[in-house]
Order: structure tokens, then sequence, then C-alpha cells
């Protein structure tokens, strides 16, 4: 309690901040455009033939 | 006033990723209406850069800058935008290059955007399209300071050849006095690393223990791809920790990456969703991660990844 009622007592120092000034703004978010839905493949053979031709991954 | 880019070599020879951020420079420098030039480190084949559009190349050579030194790299960066009046300096998002942009920042009091992955919207206000919240969404950002740093995204821009001869001065400014110095180097040479690869062939705890690593290398020594894996597998010191991709390991932009047994976890995701084309093999047709790739195989990775190792071989094999 006593230390309380001296902390009351201190002095409050109100200090302007510096260094605030912003150096880049963000002007507006977006999201990706939505990704289309996976393609299930049974074999190999199709996997490779898409990559190849499709995709042209490989 | 020119565009400044800095481009990163490895022992003299210059990365992907500089030829890259110096196609996206020339696109800056035409809007612009300027030129570029490029600083580089002990770079050699100087001339190289010329084909991707740089006008004029500072090369520091320097003996004691062969380790990377981010302050003293960032000191000769900033005194080359000095001497040529840069407003634009762009820098690539390699480990080293985010290391030392902040400091640059610093040395020039200018704006800092990194992730970038598109030309500006406009010179005047400059604004820029980055990636952020784990490439979950993207946002514009104003640069508002007189000079302007742009980190570009990995394979974000692509390489754009022109036609054109660099010409080569030498840079000497003064570092002063480096603090650090480096004792040693010691890097793994023989694998292809996961930030150059085109191809990363990733695999997870689907795979039941490391002795069935095999298949995987050898997938990628058919593909000419790295090797990844996620990161119970780096966890449980069936590969080492240098392999493990995700939000707390290594980021992959590549253009093919390929999961086999990678159920495709949040954290997972977020490390490689920069990468172009995602196919993935798992026996759980409920897996996360078919929700976010390209194609998908469903099935025993046991069965199907040696059927299509065979089925690669030929391929590379006819079409090479």
């Amino acid at each position: 309690m006593r230390g309380i009622m001296m902390a009351r007592k201190k002095p409050l120092n109100v200090v302007e901040p510096t260094g605030a000034d912003t150096e880049t703004t963000t002007v507006s978010f977006e999201k990706p455009a939505p990704k289309g839905a996976v393609k299930l493949v049974d074999t190999v053979d199709e996997l490779i033939d898409l990559l190849h031709n499709e995709a042209k991954a490989i | 006033m020119s565009v400044l880019v800095y481009t990163e070599s490895e022992n003299g020879t210059f990365k992907k990723a500089s030829f890259e951020v110096a196609s996206y420079a020339k696109g800056i420098a035409e809007m612009m209406g300027t030129s570029i030039t490029a600083i580089a480190v002990n770079g050699d084949d100087t001339s190289s850069l010329g084909t991707y559009g740089v006008d004029k190349v500072l090369n520091v050579k320097n003996e004691k800058l062969s380790a990377f030194n981010a302050a003293a790299y960032a000191k000769a960066i900033a005194a080359a935008a000095k001497e040529e009046g840069a407003k634009v300096v762009v820098l690539s998002q390699s480990a080293n290059a985010k290391y030392l942009a902040p400091l640059l920042a610093v040395a020039l009091e200018a704006g800092y955007a990194s992730n970038v992955v598109a030309l500006p919207e406009s010179a005047s206000p400059f604004k820029v399209k980055r990636t952020v919240f784990t490439n979950k969404a993207f946002s514009t950002t104003e640069i508002t300071t007189d000079i302007k740093i742009v980190g570009l995204g990995k394979n974000a821009y692509g390489l754009k050849e022109t036609s054109g001869a660099a010409a080569t001065e030498d840079f000497n400014p003064d570092l002063g006095d480096f603090g650090v110095e480096v004792a040693s180097v010691d890097k793994a040479s023989d694998k292809v690393s996961i930030a150059d690869a085109e191809v990363v062939v990733s695999a997870g705890r689907g795979l039941k223990g490391p002795e069935n690593w095999g298949m995987i290398e050898e997938m990628a020594d058919i593909l000419g791809a790295a090797t990844a894996c996620s990161k119970p597998v780096s966890d449980l010191g069936w590969r080492p920790h240098g392999e493990h991709v995700g939000q707390t390991g290594k980021p992959v932009a590549s253009n093919l990456y390929i999961a086999i047994g990678i159920s495709g976890a949040i954290q997972h995701l977020a490390g490689i969703n920069s990468s172009k084309v995602k196919v993935v093999i798992n026996n759980d047709p409920e897996a996360p991660f078919f929700k976010a790739a390209d194609y998908g195989i469903v099935g025993d990775a046991f069965e199907i990844v040696p059927q299509l190792n065979e089925k690669l071989k030929a391929f590379k094999a006819a079409n090479s």
C-alpha cells in the first residue's frame, strides 16, 4: 500500500514518439485467383502425358 | 539516375536469380526510361548479364568479400546506388539478399518491399504487388520514399532475354572494418540445391523409413531434381535438416513439385505454394494436399513410384 502511494507521487513525463514515419503503405489486399480442382489420374502414363503436354513442366 | 540491381554470384558464376532480377529491372527501367546498372561482387562472367538487359556492371573485386558479409555487401551496394544516383534498387529473395536488404534500406533511407511478384503498376506513385501471409494473399504496397528497394520473389517474373552487351567497370568502395570474419565454409556440392532446382521431389512419413529413399533419389536423378522432405522426416533423422521444406524449413518455388507420401499439413503447404505445378501421390484420398495440388494419384507410393521412374526414364530417353 505504501509503495502504491509513493508511486503516485512520481512525476509522469509524457514524451513525443519519434521515428514513426512510414516508408511504405499498403494500398489494398486481394485474394489469389481460385485454384481449379485437382486432376486425379489413374495411370502413370496419363500423369507424364499431362505434365508434358498440359503443364509443360517436364 | 538508373535502376541498380544486385546480382549474386557464387565462385564468380552468376545465379539464375541474378538473371531474373536483371530481367525485372529491365522492365522497371523501360517504365522509367532509364538504364540498368548491376553491382556484382567478385563476378567473373559479367558480360552474361548483358543478355538480360544490364547496361553497365560495377564489379567489386575484393578477396575479403569472397564469403558473404551482410554489412560489407550492403555498404558496397549503398555506395554503388549513391554513385549511380539510383532511385530503384532490385534484389532477389535469397537468404543473403533478405539479410542485407534492411541494412541497405537504412543506409539509403529507402523503403523496402519484399516478395514482390510483378512489375510496378506505376512508377509514380511507386506501387508494387507482393505476396503476404505466407503466400495466401497479395497486397499492393506503395513505397513513398525517394529511393525504393524491391525484393523480387523467386521464380515470380521469369527470365527475359534481350540482345545487348554490358560494359564492366571495377568498383572499389571504402568498406571499412568488417567486424566478422569467415574462417571456413563447408558446403555440400554433389547435389542440386532446393533453392536452384527447377524440379523438386519431396517425400514424407508415408515412405515408412529412410531405407526407402532410394526410389526418391532415383526419380530426382532422372528429372535433374533436388530432393526434399517434410518436417517429421527430418525430425526423425531420416533425412538431413537441409532438405526440410515448409513454413519453418526451406521455401520452394520450383516449376514442378512432386510430393510423395506427404499428407499436406498447412505448415508444409505454406512453404511450397509458390511452386507452379504440384503433383501429389498419396494413398489417402482425403489427404489435404490433394486440395492444393494440380495433379494427383491416389495409390500406394511403393507401387506407383517405381512405375513412374520406369516411365520417366523412357520418356526422358525419348525426348532428349
